[in-house]
């Protein structure tokens, strides 16, 4: 039984004006997300993840625009939202926990403030009735409501960003959009943290967009996974079959190259060479210089993503597996 | 919970007092190293320039002591508020003379303080919510090009042609004696007479001030917390004032309190250009006729006003700034 597409990105196409000229941060990506889904969205540094995650926010700033492709949510395009429309698509539909863990909170407004801002500017309720939900929303997070009058710089790090988390949940949105939430934080609170973050979602059944370059931590917790290299989508599909039979070169390349911890011992591999210059991209395959699999077509034609199996897509030409 | 703690208030105020007493003694000491006898000076300027006569005004003044008597006898003075007897102006005691000049000093500079940091707050903000606009491209060309620009050179453009050529403002002085009548009429005079320093001191200042605060404002916009408020949902105006502009505007609080701080000695070039009777003239004029106890006095005004500044900044900054604590 298919479970209803809440997010839905078309061909997507986002550059960022350079003194060089035009960088193709994320150029023709196509994903769905389904209502509930823990869907990852891995890549090396620069790949453009989180332009696509500030696109979806319609958060790109100045020298960002949005090229071509579709955003919809429920079915209608987020890119032709007028302003009020997007005011509540913001936060109510979907929210969003930035990459800094330090930053996502104003220093000098207390977090209390913060997390009934959210409630405030959305919803028709008294101060003490936000102040409620204010305590309410730190429960969740395991944060003692007497916190509420603390500015950021008393609470650790960890503190910090589940204070995000509960603000993003204030709404009790469709979607969270999580860019690398626990990147700054160590191992023991990382694990934590994506403990409740499951928890939580299993409770109010909240769609998750996780964003992170942490492959093996992706794995253990998404539904479903999309790889992207340079700017384009290479693999998607669901986490079991993407971890038994990867159909991208550089998709085996990348599970070949953390260590498993319960698995058998293996040689690590990494991938050599480094990332094609998006401001004038090779023809053919961006991938094809670093390929273990390349042939002779792969540096003059593109590969299209298509489906290879149930929920399972690929942009190769000579897959690894049917 | 938040509050002043008693020890950091005494830490602080210790700390400024000691500030203090090294200023005080530099003070006692730069005058005497700057060579010239003014006994020698005043006799030589009296009708009857005599070595005699110096000699009875090194007494009176006590110059005849040793520096070290000289030195506790300046201290004492100083902690019951007696600042001497001017040499110049004998026998009027240097205090009546710098209580007379300090309230004109204060006036053009603390109000040119203010217009200017308000005017710089405002611009700056606009510049920077308009970024590469024409009017934020106007006024950053601008800025740069008056920065540039030495004070002296804009004070006397301004004396020339708003006092010399147009004759639209008074060249100097800060009361026209003439002018009697009611409160209204005199407080009307002295604006009339104000304007042109302030105005000078304004343009000077308020360049910097504005590409600060312009900074500041496109600094705190790229802050993740500010992304995270828009994708809230929160409305522009809120945006700004809850989650910008006090950011924006605490590093240049320091500034504000230092600025003020400056205020009774920072106008002397102002002062010059406009023969304005402040603290900043009677310093110059102390100087220039080797005035021991005024110039002591003027500088010794002047330190006391950036001691109390500095010290009523530390004790303000933790209470509007949460991150900086008071212990
Ligand atoms: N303001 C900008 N101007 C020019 N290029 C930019 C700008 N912002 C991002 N880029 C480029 O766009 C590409 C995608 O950036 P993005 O931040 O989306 O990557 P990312 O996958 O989130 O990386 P990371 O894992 O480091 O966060 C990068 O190559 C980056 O150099
Ligand atoms: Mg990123």
């Amino acid at each position: 039984m298919e479970k209803e597409i809440i997010l839905s990105v078309k061909d997507l196409c986002v550059e960022y004006q350079a003194d060089r000229g035009a960088v193709h941060a994320v150029s023709g990506v196509s994903f769905d997300i389904h209502k509930g889904e823990f869907f990852g969205l891995a890549g090396e540094s620069g790949c453009g993840k989180s332009t696509i995650a500030f696109s979806i926010m319609r958060l790109l700033k100045g020298a960002a625009s949005i090229t071509g492709g579709e955003i919809n949510f429920r079915g209608k395009n987020v890119l032709m939202f007028g302003k009020e429309e997007l005011r509540v698509f913001r936060w109510e539909k979907s929210s969003m926990v930035l990459q800094s863990a330090m930053n996502n909170l104003n220093p000098v407004v207390t977090i209390g403030s913060q997390l009934m801002d959210a409630i405030l500017a959305h919803e028709a309720v008294s101060r003490e009735e936000a102040t409620k939900r204010a305590e309410k929303l730190l429960a969740l997070v395991n944060i003692d409501s007497k916190r509420l009058k603390a500015y950021p710089h008393e609470l650790s790090g960890g503190m910090r960003q589940r204070v995000v988390i509960a603000m993003a949940l204030a709404l009790k949105p469709d979607l969270v959009i999580f860019d690398e939430p626990t990147t700054a934080l160590d191992v023991v609170v990382q694990y934590n943290i994506i403990r409740r973050i499951i928890q939580l979602k299993n409770e109010m059944g909240f769609a998750i967009l996780f964003i992170t370059h942490d492959l093996p931590l992706m794995l253990q917790m998404c539904d479903r996974i999309a790889i992207m290299y340079a700017g384009k989508m290479v693999e998607a599909a669901p986490v079991e079959e993407l971890m038994k039979q990867p159909a991208h070169p550089y998709t085996s390349g990348l599970l070949q190259s953390f260590p498993s911890l319960l698995g058998p011992k293996v040689r690590l591999k990494g991938i050599e060479g480094s990332v094609p210059d998006l401001i004038t991209p090779p023809p053919g395959c961006l991938f094809a210089d670093r390929c273990f699999a390349r042939k002779e077509d792969c540096r003059k034609k593109v590969p299209e993503f298509e489906k290879i199996g149930e929920g399972h897509y690929c942009a190769c030409l000579h897959k690894l597996r049917g | 919970m938040r509050g002043f703690s008693l020890k950091y208030v005494i830490k602080r105020f210790i700390s400024a007092v000691f500030t203090l007493w090294i200023a005080l003694t530099i003070n006692f000491l730069l005058p005497r190293c700057m060579g010239g006898d003014p006994a020698e000076y005043l006799a030589s300027q009296s009708a009857m320039g005599s070595l005699e006569y110096a000699e009875l005004m090194k007494q009176q003044f006590g110059l005849d002591k040793s520096i070290f008597e000289q030195y506790i006898l300046y201290l004492k003075e100083l902690l019951h508020g007696n600042l001497g007897v001017s040499y110049m102006n004998f026998p009027t005691p240097v205090k009546d003379i710098i209580l007379e000049a300090i309230p004109w000093t204060l006036l053009i500079v603390i109000t040119s303080i203010l217009i200017s940091f308000a005017l710089a707050w405002f611009l700056g903000t606009l510049s920077a919510l308009k970024k590469g606009s024409f009017f934020d491209n106007a006024v950053v060309g601008t800025s740069f090009y008056i920065q540039s620009i030495p004070y002296f050179w804009v004070g006397m453009l301004i004396v020339m042609a708003f006092g010399y050529y147009l004759e639209w403002f008074p060249m100097g002085h800060a009361q026209d004696a003439a002018v009697t009548g009611g409160f209204l009429a005199q407080a009307g005079d002295i604006a009339y007479h104000a304007f042109l320093p302030v105005l000078s001191m304004v343009i000077v200042s308020l360049a910097g001030r504005m590409i600060m605060m312009r900074s500041n404002i496109l600094q705190v916009f790229s802050e993740d917390y500010i992304v995270l408020a828009q994708a809230k949902g929160l409305k522009k105006g809120k945006i700004l004032t809850k989650y910008a502009l006090r950011n924006a505007l605490l590093p240049s609080f320091t500034g504000l309190m230092l600025s003020l701080g400056q205020a009774v000695g920072g106008a002397i070039a102002t002062e010059l250009v406009f023969s304005y009777p402040g603290i900043g003239l009677t310093t110059m004029n102390a100087i220039l006729s080797h005035d021991y106890p005024l110039i002591q006095g003027c500088f010794a005004i002047i330190a006391v006003s950036v001691v109390t500044l500095n010290f009523l900044a530390d004790l303000i900054y933790p209470l509007i700034d949460p991150r900086v604590s008071l212990s």
